[in-house]
């Protein structure tokens, strides 16, 4: 494994989304170093900011305690890239492979147009995480992001495939706009859950979240998909399998019926 | 070879290659599941007529299922993949999707797919819905009770078809009665049916026929009626012989499944009426998997 650490107090924001183990290919350690990538204004050199040891292989330590390190795992087709510290913005986003794990907090948009792979982060994450990158028209396409606290605003913006899974609060809006994919919500949600949505599920943990007048309750149900759902969600995360417990009935709510959409918010209603 | 006073006579019997794919059916309870199970493999016990041949291979628990309810699994086997496809899709249809509470997932993950809720969400009238789960991809259809869950598509496996071996006996109480102790027996094992009514078939069947349209017809050399009257098989001892034909995902199943079946039958011996245990082959021209009851048994 390469591990880079940090050893520069950073001023400006570092663009880490070139470096990963698969661009670590058939390099050594002196070519790595001499890896260039964007700070602030600037190109340096990987060296320059990192003190770079290790053998190469296919995964990848990054020390920092930094927050500004962004676009990790980005361009990640496959390997492993660990995260001791806090991501910047971009984490994981557009990534297609490959496994990412950030033991502290995430920035903007993580997981924004993600393909594939799975993002793991310990603390929260910013707003419009599995959301839209940058002018796209469509969100996540693939792949799960788990969400060890917190999440922002308008979580899984126009999210067209993939899962996101959430163990703290989200912020407003999650679930704005999907067209489809999964949001598990294991925590408690704010204002204007599915707000424009068209297709897509949201499984909802809080038992009082606050449903937008513009979806329609149809009823409880114990929906053998949601049993298969929560299996597949407790493989992803087997300590948060107690939080699913109560996933046997659901109250299903189909909307966002404002923009004629078909989406559903499911809320928990077993014992 | 002797098994308890019934002699095992030295042949073999001879089977084919099918393609097979298993489903497991899921209810929420056990004989909403079997209910659905039972009206998928119906009239399915031979390619001849059925287009499949078709089995419940056992009951699930919860703790085996993909959905934590009661399930059965069945196998499916026909001679080709257009033809398996195409059962697949009828029964399922009309079966499966149709039966109170049911859902349908693969029982095969690996091999060429073949489609299953893939068609049959049209169903859903542009209400279904489609979620895709790590790399399996679900189909979600509304129903009047609820919603039918279907796995995209199931796979297709090489299996084989025709494994069997007959039952010879003084009379037809006495090989009804062997044959229900093979076929309790034989349930046990994994991977295999036994497509007939019951397990068992009395109506063993050649190729061909005096008539040209027929492609099969009865086994005149084994039908006790016939004895004096054509080349029979059979001693003048023997009353009735019935058959348990079995098809299996593997040769192995298929030979442990012929191995347990007669040794249950024989377990009756002699003195229960049991003479012999003969299997049916066409002297090795049918099919590639010949199965020796003396190499199996031994």
């Amino acid at each position: 494994m390469i591990s880079l650490t940090l050893n520069v107090a950073l001023t400006a924001g570092l663009d880490l989304a070139a470096i990963n183990p698969t661009a670590f290919a058939g390099l050594n350690l002196a070519k790595i170093e001499r890896l260039r990538i964007q700070y602030g204004p600037a190109q340096v050199r990987l060296a320059d900011l990192f003190r770079i040891t290790g053998t190469l292989d296919e995964s990848l330590e990054i020390n920092s305690e930094s927050a500004t390190l962004h676009g990790i795992g980005s361009a990640l087709n496959s390997g492993k890239i660990t995260l001791n510290g806090d991501a910047g913005d971009y984490l994981g986003a557009g990534m297609r492979g490959g496994e990412v794990v950030c033991a502290g907090n995430a920035g903007e948009r993580a997981a924004a147009g993600m393909r594939g792979g799975r993002i793991e982060v310990t603390g929260s994450v910013g707003n419009f995480a599995g959301g839209t990158l940058m002018g796209a028209t469509t969100g996540m396409k693939g792949g799960a992001l788990i969400v060890g606290k917190h999440a922002g605003a308008r979580l899984g913006d126009r999210m067209r495939r993939g899962l996101i899974m959430v163990r703290g609060n989200v912020g407003p809006q999650a679930g704005s706009q999907m067209i489809a994919g999964t949001l598990a919500l294991l925590g408690g949600t704010a204002t204007g859950l599915g707000t424009g949505m068209r297709r897509g599920t949201l499984l909802v943990a809080d038992r009082d979240a606050v449903l937008p007048a513009s979806f329609v309750v149809t009823g409880c149900y114990a929906l053998p998909f949601v049993a298969v759902l929560c299996r597949h969600l407790a493989a992803l995360k087997p300590p948060w399998r107690s939080r699913l417990a109560a996933f046997t009935e659901i109250e299903r709510a189909v909307g966002d019926r404002g923009c004629d959409g078909l989406g559903e918010i499911l809320i928990a209603r077993g014992e | 070879m002797k098994i308890n006073g019934v002699v095992i006579e030295n042949t073999f019997a001879e089977a084919f290659p099918m393609k097979a794919t298993r489903l497991i059916i899921t209810a929420l309870n056990p004989t909403w599941a079997m209910n659905s199970a039972q009206a998928l493999t119906g009239f399915a016990t031979s390619v001849i007529a059925c287009g499949c041949e078709a089995g419940i291979e056992r009951v699930l628990s919860p703790r085996e299922t993909p959905d934590g309810r009661p399930g059965v699994a069945v196998l499916l086997f026909a001679m080709s993949t257009k033809e398996l496809t195409k059962q697949l899709q009828n029964r399922v249809g009309q079966c499966v999707l149709t039966s109170p509470t049911s859902a349908c997932f693969a029982g095969i993950d690996h091999g060429d797919p073949l489609p299953l809720g893939k068609t049959l969400r049209y169903f859903g009238d542009g209400y279904q819905i489609a979620k895709k789960l790590g790399p399996t991809r679900y189909w979600r259809v509304p129903v009047m009770d609820g919603e039918f869950l279907c796995q995209d598509v199931t796979h297709l496996t090489k299996a084989i078809g025709g494994g069997n071996f007959l039952i010879l006996a003084e009379n037809q109480t006495q090989a009804l009665a062997a044959s229900e102790r093979a076929i309790e027996a034989m349930r046990k094992i994994p991977e295999v049916i036994m497509p007939f009514p019951g397990g068992v078939v009395r109506s063993g069947s050649k190729v061909g026929s005096k008539y040209k349209a027929l492609p099969a017809s009865t086994n005149h050399r084994y039908c006790p009626t016939l004895k004096d009257v054509v080349d029979s098989a059979l001693t003048k001892d023997v009353g009735a012989v019935l058959e348990i034909v079995i098809d299996g995902l593997t040769s192995e199943a298929i030979s442990l499944a012929t191995k347990v079946g007669v040794r249950a039958a024989c377990g009756l011996g002699r003195k229960g009426g049991i003479i012999a245990i003969s299997a049916g082959n066409y002297g090795g021209n049918l099919g590639p998997y010949h199965f020796k009851l003396h190499e199996i048994l031994k």
